[in-house]
């Protein structure tokens, strides 16, 4: 069953200089229980999909297309309409942890609201006492040390890991349809990062929650995700399941991605891709990666490709057409 | 020792106040608090090598990298540059033979010069060919670059420019910390080339600080395991990461994520505070092997067959091996 679809999803920016468009006819589908990674470069534009799709953009964004969940379109409701789908149906975890917390409120207090929301939204009349247990049963679920007393505690007299760890089991507590998760492990250790990693694969089997993986690290995606979406420049340049995508990538991108992770040792030269992302005021004109490829020819130069689908896999490149 | 050992550190100890002690704290005689950033470390860092600093945040692997580049005076411990004791009359000698790279270029470069100056301040010869043949090695376009700024520029040509630096005093040693944490992929992947690439025509020695294994174990002769303060595990890089020893050093590599890996095991628990750390062997917590002599005795770092290891349950290999 489709949980999401996004369609023809357009995203601007309004800068100084003139508008940007920062997401290009992004089209994805995610299905119920499915963990989606998406990984790309800095400014690939991997951040603001999850943000379009919980609706957090800057003021200065302007969005089109639609954003589907269970028959709502996310893309059209208005601001106010949109609180009563925040949290229940989307919900997003950062990078920083920190910055989703309250600072001055006590640990044990943020989680109660989140459940207060969850039974409000069902329709149920509960007693706070007995919310406070489903706190401390997630928490333990989660493996916290000593859940009594990190209820307890404010945000910054936690770690990273017990930080990340209080936000995730917000996301138990609320049951969301949708988790994005936006690189919530760049910031943690190799050993927490793997607990983590952990904890999001147990909630994905135990409450049947669909996960968008957003990352840099192609590995860590691979480890996590059922499917994979790589992307550039805005643009989706492939997507299928982790494995085959992973192991035999189509896209000279993903070829050149995966081949710049560092296997056997110095005497094996790396192939890294040649200069840098390009910046979304100076697009070449043409496929968006045709300055850095090495399979480029002449079309790919004077018209850009479109997403067609090969072998069960999503492909934007001339090379397939 | 051999001529080969360009650099020895021997028994090092780098303690932090951990709270700021003024006159009034000294007056009633309060204890002071320390951080145990490095306890009691000793490396040696053979000429023309790459060696490897592993280990998570707070196990004091950039500490150790500052102590060697001379940026930190340790607590006590001696370091040995070249067969020579550093004291206060050599180091500003030794400092010429060593340089350090960090992992965020734009804070270590100064936003307010030209490239070309910040090349030029480090040389001994300020010749305006010289400057060009240093960018040009490290593979930037000496006629695009050298009237910007460093925020002109993007991430890579950043690090590129602050390895540049590094050249142009013409090191034996150079120390880098993290070089590529920042970078995306493709452009780590460059960096990584070119510092293979100079090593080995420059014949440098590299101390490679790093979090990231798949990083170090490509670029890296020799790898260091580091945890809470102490070295764990040390020895030759495959080795190592093929038949860890340091039940540390296994748990470490099975959280790693990898291609064809699909299920990551970590350790329980989390690193523990330097302020005190745990008594005994510093993982014992963590330990899934942890037996009671861990909680009462620290293991000292011991050589089986061409590896350190220092972890108690490889006591019956260290009389094996004096015997």
């Amino acid at each position: 069953m489709v949980l999401l679809q996004i369609r023809n999803l357009n995203v601007y920016y309004n800068t100084i200089i003139s508008w940007i468009k920062v997401l290009s006819d992004v089209n994805l589908d995610v299905e119920k229980g499915e963990i989606v990674g998406v990984v790309g470069e800095s400014g690939s534009g991997k951040s603001t999909l999850g943000h379009a799709i919980s609706r957090i953009l800057p003021p200065n964004a302007r969005i089109q297309g639609d954003i589907i969940i269970d028959g709502v379109n996310l893309a059209k409701l208005k601001d106010n309409e949109l609180q009563k789908y925040r949290g229940t149906w989307v919900f997003m975890i950062f990078q920083n942890p920190l910055n989703s917390l309250n600072p001055v409120k006590k640990v044990g207090h943020q989680l109660l609201e989140a459940v207060k929301i969850r039974y409000q939204r069902d329709g149920k009349k509960v007693e706070e006492e007995s919310l406070m247990k489903d706190v401390i049963e997630v928490l333990k679920d989660l493996r916290l040390p000593d859940p009594y007393s990190i209820i307890d505690r404010y945000p910054h007299q936690l770690s990273g890991g017990q930080v990340q760890r209080i936000v995730i089991s917000m996301a138990l507590l609320l049951k969301p349809k949708l988790l994005i998760t936006d690189e919530p492990t760049s910031a943690l250790d190799v050993t927490i990062q793997a607990q983590v990693v952990n904890l999001f694969k147990q909630l994905n089997k135990e409450i049947n929650t669909s996960i968008i993986f957003i990352t840099h690290d192609i590995s860590l995606a691979y480890v996590v995700s059922d499917r994979i979406v790589v992307m550039y420049a805005g643009r989706i340049m492939e997507d299928g399941k982790v494995e085959e995508v992973l192991k035999s990538p189509m896209h000279p991108y993903t070829q050149g991605l995966v081949a710049s992770i560092p296997t056997g040792d110095k005497n094996q030269k790396l192939t890294a891709i040649p200069s840098n992302p390009p910046s979304f005021f100076a697009l070449p004109t043409g496929c968006k990666f045709s300055n850095r490829c090495s399979k480029v020819f002449d079309v790919c130069r004077k018209k850009e490709p479109s997403i067609i689908e090969k072998n069960g896999r999503k492909i934007r490149c001339w090379l397939y057409e | 020792m051999s001529d080969n050992v360009l650099y020895k550190a021997v028994n090092i100890n780098k303690y932090y106040l951990a709270k700021k002690r003024g006159i009034l704290e000294s007056l009633a005689r309060e204890p002071p608090i320390y951080v145990r950033a490095l306890d009691n470390v000793s490396v040696e860092i053979r000429r023309g090598e790459v060696l490897g600093v592993v280990g998570e945040s707070g196990s004091g692997k950039t500490t150790l990298g500052k102590v060697l580049a001379t940026l930190e005076k340790p607590t006590s411990g001696n370091l040995f540059f070249m067969g020579m004791e550093v004291n206060g009359h050599n180091v500003n000698h030794v400092r010429k033979h060593i340089h350090m790279v960090f992992q965020n270029p734009m804070t270590s470069i100064n936003p307010r010069m030209k490239v070309k100056d910040i090349v030029k301040e480090a040389m001994k010869e300020k010749r305006e060919e010289r400057i060009k043949k240093v960018l040009e090695e490290v593979g930037l376009d000496y006629n695009y670059v050298k009237d910007k700024y460093p925020r002109e520029l993007s991430g890579g040509q950043t690090q590129r420019v602050a390895i540049a630096r590094a050249l142009a005093k013409e090191p034996d040693f150079l120390i880098l910390d993290e070089p590529t944490s920042a970078l995306d992929a493709s452009v780590q992947a460059q960096i990584l080339n070119l510092l293979v690439d100079l090593q080995k025509e420059r014949k440098l020695t590299y101390l490679f600080i790093t979090h990231n294994i798949a990083v170090a174990r490509y670029i890296s002769d020799r790898v260091i395991i580091m945890y809470a303060g102490k070295i764990v595990e040390e020895g030759n890089t495959k080795e190592v990461i093929s038949e860890p020893m340091h039940p540390y050093t296994q748990s470490l590599l099975s959280s790693v994520p990898e291609l064809g890996k699909k299920e990551l095991k970590p350790p329980s628990g989390e690193v523990p505070s330097l302020i005190n750390p745990p008594s005994g062997c510093r993982f014992n917590p963590r330990c899934p092997f942890a037996m009671p002599i861990c909680k009462e005795k620290e293991p000292p770092l011991v050589e089986i067959n061409g590896r350190k290891v220092a972890c108690w349950l490889y006591e019956t290999n260290w009389k094996k091996a004096s015997s």
